[in-house]
């Protein structure tokens, strides 16, 4: 158990380092020097050069690419450009109202989308089979653009049921009055990809030659279900939420930004517009780190809930 | 006479297939008595499996229709008119079944004792401690041993053996008047397939048990099955007691199934195949002579392996290594013209093996001294081919028959023309027994015999002095597999190649060998001249291996 | 399978029977016409035969859709513009893109604010936007970007993705492991994530960098899949039958395994095609996409999106009830093409 966990641990490592080094090349060789973009565009050469050597990239690209590594390990990315706020300060308020609006998303999600595979495993090749995996599809194919500048228009500027756009201080009015109309809107394109790919986990295993077994035995058809299908079936639905986990760490980009909720996701759009580095740097080596460690615990957690595989 | 326990009646049944339905029973009507072992013995097509499916209630309804006249009488009930609810409650209860390959049959993430308990709970409606009692006791029952630590392992802790014990005593637990029993035996090996067997015949004395036993090999129920039903293509051929059949059989595709099958006793020239005896059903085959098979003091060595061995590395721990050995220190010869034959169960290591003689994997130590003949060809393709089990998976299915034949001259023949190639491929094709009008077909038109014929053609191509045959006859049924035999005897005798045959089969490893070397966990247990090995086998696990092979019906 | 094909002169290849699978699916023909149609609008309107003048301002100013035609909301919709994009400004939904048109629009007024003399329609098929160009033009022209995007991106990605996990599952080793770093490199960065990345970086809007982004990062997929379609084939007994005969790497990797990969490849090429043409309208209507005179199914809806408040829902329409149309088609086109190629059907 530990052996493996170590050994995750290791090779973590060179996949860090590749991201660490795909920011880097990306930022300070393709980008250009960003200090043409801090000074403006009636920059003189002094000032320039000033610039230059506050962000250390006069310096040759080992000193730069250390100084970056610096950053990463200790946290601190510096100042955005264009607000001068901290990137910390930015990433830790900026992360509860991505949470507030992610979290019940996802668990929603999760829920109903579970339901819904099973409730088509169980009906498979039926008319509610296949009419739930054309509206799927359907609904699928629809732009998160159309849901939401429809659903906006329709449910908070027509019919005034919710509000247009905005975020509170408070949390429960944020979740009851802000959050409400975002969520479902996210929910209409999320669920069918979830559905139709928790169909294919719980077909797999219903065709296994154990739940033949467990029909000879007599057990009825929702013990089946449930107690041998389901308890397989959750092998890869619960690794594959895990792995999904870092999502919410970059907030929903579209959601936020319509709906002026003050997220993650809303900053990294407003920091692209404005080509604010650092922003962009941060979360991009910070996601991917949390990334790495979501499929580290999605591993755990498969080889813990599946006996065959043994933690060596 | 009582009434039977069970009674078949024109079953027919229906696999829908869009807007047509093809049939898959016609007319299938035998009994089973209280407490009789029936045997439903067929090839791969038969609907053996199915008849099995339709009594447990067990195939899917939207896909399959069963005729209307079709009874299948238990007791008072017609199962086929019974619903989906009443079926259930006869399953397990009244009727157990276990099937072809434990491994997959049991719940992978539930263990042993959760699926035994699952069972006993629904059928004897007994609390958890007794329920756990019964279950335990159940488990010492099929021969587990030290059920206690058992009961909390998981399937694939178990060995294929004792997987299969559990699962026939999960059938048992509701004390069913009727165990069916679908190939129980097919995925294990001799000697474990041959205690499967005692098992189920002690529990049958000692419960008053039916057995319905479904099986490929009609070989192996002559010790213990009462009654036969020969199936073939979805018809019944013949029904009648085991003595019968096995003494008297009246129909030629049953005398057929006995025949093809080489035995320990025999060596004919040529094995009998099921269309000869299907065109002459009056009168028998005429006795072939018999061929004789050994090294003598003539044949020249052609190949002789030295202290080889495989070793595949195994992670363990933080950083450390184990090693695994496939194979240790093998050593053999071969001779020109000769077959050396390899035996061995699973795990032995000898597909390892014939994959390293071949080529494909390379030696981790040892080495081969050729015959000086050879020295011209070693290290091409022209030394050494092989025939591998699967014949679905050896022919590439993108390419057609020509294009898997001429590939071998293409790439060692640059010099011939297209014409040339063509005309070799039909020479080829017709060496093997097919028409040169397949040659523009895809594999998968043809059936796994002929695909296998295909595999061999294309290995002549290169005119090999060595083939190796990786239970090359395996996966085919016997009918089938006579035909293949006769054909690589046919071109040992026409070509003098020398012949690697490796299978877990030892009748049709003495059939086919001159000699015969039996492995066991990578090592070799014992060489010798294949009559002498089989009659007097001089090590314990060679005796047990011989022992446990089904020897039809005895008086 | 039923054998009705027994004369020796023909034989169907696995291809010939995909493609009799793929033709008994109604649903599956029509979303393929549906597709087919699609990128016929799009060659078309490529090459210059069709949406050609779909600058031109031929009618009023959001003149309604023809079906529309009352002559009260004619005088509406004639009085509308001026007001409206004052409403716009008012309104002040974020819009990236508002700066730059006032830019033009003050520079030179004329061209986008006609005088109302002049003839103009005052209805079109599917109406008209801002400046009165047709609607259902700027649909076909939209579409154009959107699907060479899609296609072409699509196709650099499975591309990469093919040859990079072909080497990495027949090879093995380290092989194996330098390329699937690179896959953990690339996946650990959530996917959006990236491509905003890189778009703020080169901070250069033309087609040609959009199809570079999204084909350099959309290949994992690919990859992932063929890497394992070639580490289970190269065990396959066929190919180790082409090495006992001495067939080469090369020709055991592309003549051997490749075609058997191919429903794999096809049906990934399918799926990227709609992930990228979802990902294209994200981008250009958060305007990190096509630059601003270039016409696309994101920049449509970013119009519209101001539009919709005022009522004028017909942009919207078109240019999201084409991509719906055309993801939809696709998406079963994939489903279809999954079940027909899957070699299991045969075998």
């Amino acid at each position: 158990m530990w052996a493996f966990f170590i050994r995750r641990l290791l090779q973590m490592i060179p996949t860090l380092l590749g991201v660490i080094l795909l920011v880097f090349f990306l930022f300070n060789w393709v980008g250009g020097d960003p200090a043409y973009i801090l000074a403006g565009k009636m920059a003189s050469p002094e000032d320039i050069a000033n610039i230059r050597h506050q962000l250390g990239i006069d310096q040759p690209w080992y000193s730069q690419l250390w100084i970056f590594i610096q950053q990463i390990v200790s946290g601190n990315f510096g100042d955005s450009w264009a607000t001068h706020e901290s990137v910390s300060h930015i990433f830790a308020t900026r992360l509860g109202p991505s949470l507030v609006l992610l979290i019940p998303m996802m668990v929603i999600e999760t829920v109903s989308a579970v339901c819904f595979a099973l409730l088509v495993s169980v009906f498979r090749r039926s008319i509610l089979d296949q009419s739930l995996m054309v509206l799927s599809t359907v609904m699928m194919s629809i732009s998160l653009l159309v849901y939401i500048i429809v659903g906006q228009y329709i449910f908070a500027s027509w019919l005034g049921w919710f509000p247009v756009k905005g975020w509170g201080d408070s949390l429960w009015r944020n979740l009851t009055y802000y959050a409400p109309l975002p969520i479902f809107l996210g929910l209409m394109v999320s669920i069918a990809p979830s559905l139709r790919l928790y169909r294919t986990f719980i077909l797999d295993e219903i065709n296994q030659d154990y739940v033949r077994t467990a029909r000879a035995k007599g057990l009825t058809e929702s013990r089946v279900l449930f107690k041998h299908v389901l308890k397989n079936a959750a092998i890869p639905i619960l690794t594959n939420l895990l792995m999904s986990l870092p999502g919410l760490l970059t907030g929903a980009f579209l959601l936020e930004r319509f709906f002026a909720i003050p997220g993650i996701g809303r900053e990294i759009i407003l920091a692209v517009e404005r080509s604010d580095f650092p922003i962009i740097k941060a979360a991009t080596v910070y996601v991917a780190i949390a990334t790495m460690f979501a499929n580290l615990a999605a591993d755990l957690l498969y080889r813990y809930l599946d006996p065959r595989v043994s933690l060596k | 006479m009582n009434k039977p326990l069970l009674s078949v009646q024109h079953l027919s049944l229906f696999f829908k297939q869009g807007d047509t339905s093809k049939q898959v029973l016609n007319d299938i009507s035998f009994d089973i008595e209280k407490g009789q072992t029936l045997a439903l013995v067929g090839e791969s097509g038969s609907g053996k499996s199915v008849t099995a499916l339709a009594i447990m209630g067990l195939l899917p309804e939207d896909l399959v229709s069963i005729d209307e006249h079709s009874t299948i009488n238990w007791h008072d009930q017609n199962l086929t008119q019974l619903s989906r609810q009443q079926h259930r409650q006869l399953r397990g209860k009244k009727i157990g079944m276990i099937f072809q390959d434990p491994m997959s049959s049991l719940n992978p993430v539930m263990t042993v004792g959760e699926q035994l308990m699952e069972g006993i709970t629904l059928h004897l409606s007994l609390g958890y401690k007794e329920a756990r009692l019964r279950a335990l006791e159940l488990l010492s029952e099929v021969g587990i041993p030290e059920p206690n630590r058992r009961f909390d392992a998981y399937p694939h802790e178990l060995s294929g053996g004792q997987q299969q014990r559990v699962m026939i005593a999960m059938a048992i637990c509701g004390e069913p008047q009727l165990l069916i029993a679908d190939e129980p035996t097919t995925a294990l090996d001799v000697t474990i397939q041959r205690q499967i067997l005692e098992l189920i015949k002690q529990l049958t004395n000692e419960r008053h048990m039916a057995v319905l036993f479904i099986t490929h090999d009609l070989a192996l129920v002559g010790e213990f099955a009462d009654k036969v039903v020969v199936m073939r293509h979805g018809s019944i051929r013949e029904v009648g007691i085991t003595r019968t059949i096995f003494k008297d059989a009246q129909d030629p595709y049953t005398r057929a199934l006995l025949l093809c099958r080489p035995s320990l006793a025999h060596r004919p020239f040529h094995l009998p195949v099921v269309e000869e005896l299907l065109a002459a059903p009056h009168h028998g085959i005429e006795p072939q002579r018999e061929r004789v098979r050994g090294i003598g003091a003539m044949d020249q060595v052609l190949m002789s392996v030295k202290g080889v061995s495989k070793r595949f590395p195994v992670t363990q721990g933080l950083f450390s290594r184990t090693y695994f050995d496939a194979v240790k220190d093998v050593s053999c010869t071969l001779y020109r013209g000769k077959t050396l034959g390899i035996v061995g169960e699973s795990g032995s290591g000898k597909t390892t093996l014939g994959l390293m003689l071949a080529g494909i994997i390379p030696m981790t130590q040892g080495h081969i001294d050729y015959h000086q003949d050879l020295h011209n060809v070693i290290g091409t393709a022209q030394l050494i081919q092989i025939i591998f089990q699967n014949p679905y998976a050896s022919l590439n299915p993108r390419f057609t028959i020509f294009q898997i034949i001429e590939e071998p001259l293409l790439l060692h023949f640059p010099d011939m023309t297209r014409q040339q190639r063509k005309q070799e491929v039909e020479r080829l094709v017709g060496l093997v027994g097919l028409s040169s009008t397949m040659l523009s077909r895809y594999p998968h038109e043809f059936s796994g015999g002929q695909r296998q014929r295909i595999a061999i053609a294309r290995c002549l191509a290169l005119k090999p002095h060595i083939l190796v045959c990786d239970e090359s006859v395996s996966a085919l049924d016997v009918s089938v597999q006579a035909q293949v035999l006769n054909l690589l005897q046919d071109l040992q005798d026409q070509f003098k190649i020398s012949l690697i045959f490796i299978s877990h089969d030892l009748s049709v490893v003495r059939y086919m060998s001159d000699e015969i070397m039996v492995m066991h966990q990578g090592r070799v247990v014992e060489t010798g001249q294949s009559d002498h090995v089989i009659q007097s086998p001089q090590m314990p696990y060679t005796q047990n291996l011989i022992s446990a092979i089904p020897k039809g019906y005895l008086l | 399978m039923n054998h009705t094909t027994t004369s020796p002169s023909f034989s169907p290849s696995l291809w010939n029977l995909a493609c009799a699978r793929l033709v008994r699916d109604k649903i599956g023909m029509l979303s393929l016409g549906i597709v087919l149609f699609f990128i016929l609008l799009s060659v078309g309107s490529f090459t210059g035969l069709i949406a050609q003048n779909w600058d031109e301002e031929i009618a009023v100013n959001y003149a309604p859709p023809s079906f529309l035609d009352t002559s009260k909301e004619h005088t509406d919709t004639v009085s509308r513009p001026v007001i409206a994009r004052q409403q716009i400004n008012l309104y002040g939904l974020h819009d990236p893109l508002s700066a730059v048109l006032n830019q033009i629009e003050l520079a030179h007024p004329q061209d986008t604010m006609p005088p109302n003399d002049e003839k103009k329609l005052t209805h079109l098929l599917l109406g008209a936007d801002k400046w009165g160009r047709s609607v259902a033009l700027k649909t076909i022209k939209g579409s154009e970007t959107s699907i060479m995007v899609g296609l072409i991106a699509a196709i650099v990605a499975t591309c990469i993705g093919t040859v990079l996990g072909a080497l990495a599952g027949y090879f093995g080793g380290w092989v194996d492991d330098l390329l699937n770093w690179f896959y953990n490199v690339f996946t650990a960065i959530p996917y959006l994530l990236l491509i905003f990345a890189i778009a703020a970086v080169l901070n250069q809007k033309g087609v040609t960098t959009i199809i570079l982004i999204l084909g350099l990062t959309g290949w994992t997929g690919v990859f992932r899949l063929i890497r394992a379609e070639y580490l289970k084939h190269r065990q396959r007994e066929y190919v180790l039958a082409a090495k006992a005969m001495g067939a080469s790497h090369y020709r055991r990797m592309f003549i051997h395994i490749l075609p058997n990969t191919f429903h794999v490849i096809l049906v990934q090429l399918s799926i990227n095609v709609v992930g990228f043409i979802k990902s294209e309208v994200i981008l250009s209507f958060l305007g990190f996409g096509v630059p601003v005179d270039v016409v696309s199914w994101g920049s449509m809806l970013n119009e519209a999106q101001n539009e919709l408040v005022l009522g004028i829902w017909w942009q919207l329409l078109g240019a999201g009830a084409a991509m719906a149309i055309l993801v939809t088609a696709f998406s079963v086109l994939t489903d279809t093409l999954r079940d027909a190629l899957d070699p299991k059907v045969v075998a």
